[in-house]
């Protein structure tokens, strides 16, 4: 029932505010990335404020220029500090990851934090064995770990993402295995330590779909097993196959946020309408595709007010000199949009 | 996925209204190694213009004049006269001419036989490519200056065929480039498209290949320079490139030798130009071989490992 | 006449082998024609050899055996000299607008090279590029900067005003929207769309996206290993596919929708696709076959049925789509 909830006031402002949620595993609040443009500073990431609660996935969904990847980067702190200036926070277990220095980010990255990226052939290393590189991420964090110990973990961890004979794997190196198999390994690598969060990049970008399925069913067999995850995407089928909440990025910014069902039923912001309505679906041929006309902003180029509207076609005067806050839009649901009545009306 | 590694509309470069603009752009490291080269290639096609010029001229009664000597003509001398009056300076600048004549000619003639087989082997592949490969191994078994003595011995040392030479020997670090660049680039969609428009293999050649080739050829040829001018150096200092009654450092260096004691004028003056002059263009070249050096973290809009 | 095929390829085989290594056979007996004015799609992961029977059709390789005939006319073993007049036929757009651009030339040159190859100069040249990219939806202000000024969608748009210029019959799309942002696709896709309907050009298109194959194709074929697996109408395949493959591929796309997570009838196709250098003996499928019995490793299954929905299969199985898709009530 989202009558009611779009009944209240508008203007009640339900942005997270400052402390940590409760149950959130992982909180960021007003992430800002500003890079260097021949135009001057701009914000890649502009103020970006999320959780990531227990024993869930979500998905962060947006395209070029929506500063998605570049939110996940910055949190790790995998973004060049000489080019980048970032402020905010993302607190982890207590632990604010944007402040800390690297070698706390080293201890996180790999051990509380699994990371999963698009390509696996550039993730995984070319010369070293599979064996070798899922050792290394164990005794990153563990010295002491024997030798047994350490090939047993390996071939668990390999049997785990359903590698088929795994002590054979270890001996053998990126180049021959497959795609499919070589992002299996890459999720071994990140699931060893048996991480509270995995942050996955695109992890099915670059994969058949029979193969993205089961790629896809083994991030949720890890959601079962307790562990959170963040999943970066362009895909909206990735978002309704495995997401639990999802975030709609655009140009920077977050303007949408709530539960799955809420964000791709009752969508509380014209840009996820939109994307809904312009893709092809399976099912059914549907005559003719209604696209959104434009592109997504530049970097250097983005429009002042909503920076979506000059694509929206609920476009109002206030949409181009005002900025929209996120606002409810449901249960649990928040959408940036000063139109968005006109969006449930 | 949508390429988010897509560059930012480019900056279009601000034109270049000033002197200031020039060094603004390219550093003083850059700008006067190009100032020194200018001259120096302006002094050596007006050499035969000025007035004082006589790389010739033997008047032994007024040798080992010193700087700004004067002889019994009265004659300025700036740098001095040789071991046989002839004028210094004189001789500098016919060597510089001579040194740039051979220099420029034999890296042109590398430039074109080089990028031609390199590109030829590269794009058409099969027995083309197997026979300019074998002839790359083969060259490279051979020391180019040790293949030269011969020659020059059999046939003489005139100008012409000492470009010849040097350019000839020279054109296998072209070809291997080139073609491995080439290889990269004939697996481009636009060359599949140029044949899908009925292009023929010269065709894309010259209007595909060779136009993205611009950069590496000039990367390479200004590395061949600064390298040529050293060996016509080393060949005449061996009596095997420019003859007497000519002159070319390399030959002053040589002469300069026995007198180093007595006369060490005569061989810094010649040492001293050749330095400068290959450490000018160096230099110069900086900015076209850009891309061969290590780059330090840089600010500006980035593409990061991730995408945007 | 108007029934001919514009496209014709008869038993294709195609061979690649890496110096003196392992012959590895990348299309493997692949028969097809396309019709003025129909859309034929190649679908399938891979290492299927979509992308190389493409590459084929265009005559850009040349078969290890077979035939590829163009308008009736055997140009199968045809130098690049002879096939020249026969190129504006068919064209070409690529999946890499990266690739598929020279850098170095600006966006008018770009579009007039075809037209300046095959000789058509002057002020109908100059007319004709204008008309192209205004029919592609590209401000003329683009025409003399460098493709790197713009954006992904827009660098696809330039291929098409490019591919258009000698109005071919055919034009093959590899891709060619798999690389851009999702709202823009749909933009492409509706682009091909009007081409279609104004120009009536036919299209063969490569794609391993299967909703948008859905949206815009006749016929489908879909491959597995170089073979075709299935073929027919595309409301036949996509309908009641028989193929076991084609069920795993199809119930493989993601769902649309949270609530029909789950329901549908999970992972059909086991495991990777094969390897193309050691296929397996018999059915080339039966290492991912869910239905997979002992004499799909004897033979090799040949495409049998009508015309308009075909399979090679031992034991194939009509399924509906909503049922593969846990969509059934």
């Amino acid at each position: 029932m989202t009558t009611t909830a779009a009944t209240t006031s508008p203007a009640q402002l339900a942005t997270p505010t400052d402390g940590p949620t409760a149950d959130a595993l992982l909180t960021v609040r007003d992430l800002t990335v500003l890079f260097d443009t021949p135009v001057g500073p701009r914000a890649a990431v502009d103020q970006v404020s999320f959780d990531v609660r227990h024993g869930e996935v979500l998905g962060l969904v947006g395209e070029s220029g929506s500063g998605k990847s570049v939110t996940l980067a910055s949190i790790m702190g995998l973004t060049r500090a000489d080019t980048a200036a970032i402020s905010g926070s993302a607190v982890l277990d207590g632990v604010d990851l944007i402040s800390a220095g690297e070698s706390v980010l080293r201890g996180v990255r790999g051990k509380d934090v699994g990371m999963v990226f698009q390509n696996p052939m550039t993730a995984l290393n070319p010369v070293r064995s599979v064996g070798a590189q899922l050792a290394d991420a164990i005794r990153l964090h563990d010295r002491r770990v024997s030798k047994t110990e350490l090939r047993e973990r390996s071939v668990a961890a390999l049997a785990e993402v359903g590698v088929p004979a795994p002590e054979m794997r270890l001996g053998q190196y990126a180049h021959e295995l497959s795609g499919g198999l070589q992002q299996r390994v890459a999720i071994a690598m990140a699931l060893i330590n048996d991480p509270r969060l995995v942050i996955a990049d695109e992890p099915t970008t670059a994969l058949d779909v029979t193969v993205q399925a089961q790629v896809l069913d083994l991030l949720l067999a890890a959601r079962d097993r307790g562990t959170s995850i963040v999943v970066v995407t362009h895909d909206l089928g990735v978002l309704a196959e495995v997401a639990d909440r999802v975030a709609v990025m655009y140009a920077g910014r977050i303007v949408e946020m709530g539960p799955v069902t809420g964000v791709i039923d009752r969508t509380g912001h014209p840009y996820t309408a939109g994307l809904r309505a312009s893709l092809p679906r399976l099912e059914q041929r549907i005559e003719r595709l209604t696209p959104i006309g434009g592109a997504p902003p530049l970097l250097v180029d983005r429009p002042g007010g909503c920076a979506f509207h000059p694509r929206c076609p609920i476009a109002g005067e206030i949409c181009g000199t005002e900025r929209p806050e996120l606002i409810a839009a449901g249960a649990d649901h928040r959408s940036a949009c000063h139109r968005v009545e006109i969006l449930r009306g | 996925m949508a390429s988010s590694l897509a560059p930012a509309i480019p900056r279009r470069a601000a034109p270049l209204r000033s002197v200031q603009d020039l060094f603004h752009r390219y550093g003083a490291i850059t700008v006067i190694p190009w100032a020194v080269l200018a001259l120096i290639v302006l002094a050596a096609i007006a050499a035969p213009a000025l007035p004082f010029y006589d790389p010739y001229t033997q008047n032994l009664s007024s040798a080992y004049l010193s700087i700004m000597g004067r002889d019994e003509a009265g004659t300025l001398h700036l740098l001095g006269t040789d071991t046989l009056g002839v004028d210094t300076l004189s001789q500098l600048l016919l060597g510089a001419r001579l040194s740039l004549t051979i220099a420029i000619g034999s890296v042109l003639v590398s430039t074109v036989l080089g990028v031609a087989l390199g590109v030829a082997a590269g794009y058409l592949g099969g027995i083309v490519d197997r026979i300019v490969v074998v002839l790359i191994d083969v060259s490279l078994a051979v020391p180019r200056v040790l293949f030269m003595i011969p020659v020059v011995a059999v046939l003489g040392s005139s100008l012409w065929l000492l470009i010849l030479l040097i350019g000839v020997t020279g054109w296998v670090v072209f070809a291997r480039v080139v073609r491995a660049q080439v290889l990269t680039l004939r697996r481009r969609d636009y060359v599949d498209a140029a044949v899908m428009m009925g292009s023929g293999h010269l065709a894309v050649m010259v209007r595909h290949i060779l136009p993205n080739l611009h950069g590496t050829i000039l990367v390479l040829a200004s590395l061949d320079l600064g390298a040529v001018i050293v060996m016509e150096a080393g060949l005449s200092y061996l009596g095997l490139g420019v003859q007497p009654p000519d002159t070319s450092w390399g030959l002053m260096i040589e002469q300069a030798q026995e007198y180093i004691v007595t006369d060490p004028r005569l061989l810094l003056v010649p040492s001293i130009a050749l330095v400068t002059l290959v450490l000018a263009i160096n230099l110069g070249t900086r900015p076209f071989t850009a891309e061969l050096r290590p780059t330090r973290r840089r600010r500006g809009p980035v593409p990061i490992a991730l995408g945007a | 006449m108007a029934d001919r095929e514009i496209v014709e390829v008869q038993d294709l085989t195609k061979d690649f082998r890496r110096g003196r290594g392992p012959i590895t056979r990348a299309v493997r007996g692949v028969s097809f024609g396309i019709r003025p004015g129909e859309t034929v799609a190649l679908v399938g992961e891979s290492g299927c050899g979509k992308s190389t029977t493409a590459r084929l059709v265009a005559r850009l390789l040349r078969p290890t055996s077979g035939r590829i005939v163009y308008d009736g006319v055997d140009v199968t073993r045809w130098s690049t000299h002879r096939m020249r007049p026969l190129r504006p036929m068919v064209q070409m757009v690529f999946q890499d607008s990266w690739s598929a651009l020279d850098p170095r030339m600006t966006c008018r040159d770009i579009v007039a090279e075809p037209l300046r190859v095959q000789r058509r100069y002057g002020r109908a040249q100059r007319d004709r590029v204008d008309e192209l990219l205004a029919r592609v939806g590209l401000d003329g202000r683009y025409g003399d900067r460098k493709p790197a000024t713009l954006s992904g969608g827009q660098r696809q748009r330039l291929s098409i005003a490019r591919a258009l210029a000698l109005q071919p019959r055919l034009l093959i799309l590899d891709e060619p929207v798999s690389a851009l942002d999702a709202s823009i696709q749909a933009q492409i896709v509706t682009l091909f769309q009007d081409l279609q309907r104004d120009l009536g050009i036919a299209y063969l298109f490569i794609s391993h996206d299967l909703a948008v194959v859905r949206h815009l194709a006749d016929r489908v074929l879909v491959m597995y290993l170089g073979q075709v697996v299935e073929e027919g109408l595309a409301e036949a395949v996509f309908g009641a596919p028989r193929h076991p493959y084609t069920h795993g591929l199809l119930a493989a796309v993601p769902v649309d929708h949270p609530a029909a997570r789950g329901r549908g009838p999970g992972r059909l196709a086991i495991g990777e696709p094969a390897d193309p250098m050691h296929p397996p003996s018999g059915c080339v499928y039966r290492t991912r076959c869910y239905r997979v019995a002992d004499e799909c490793a004897h033979a090799r299954p040949m495409l049998l049925g009508p015309a308009d929905h075909r399979e090679a299969c031992a034991f194939p199985l009509p399924r509906p789509l909503a049922e593969l898709r846990g969509l059934a009530r």
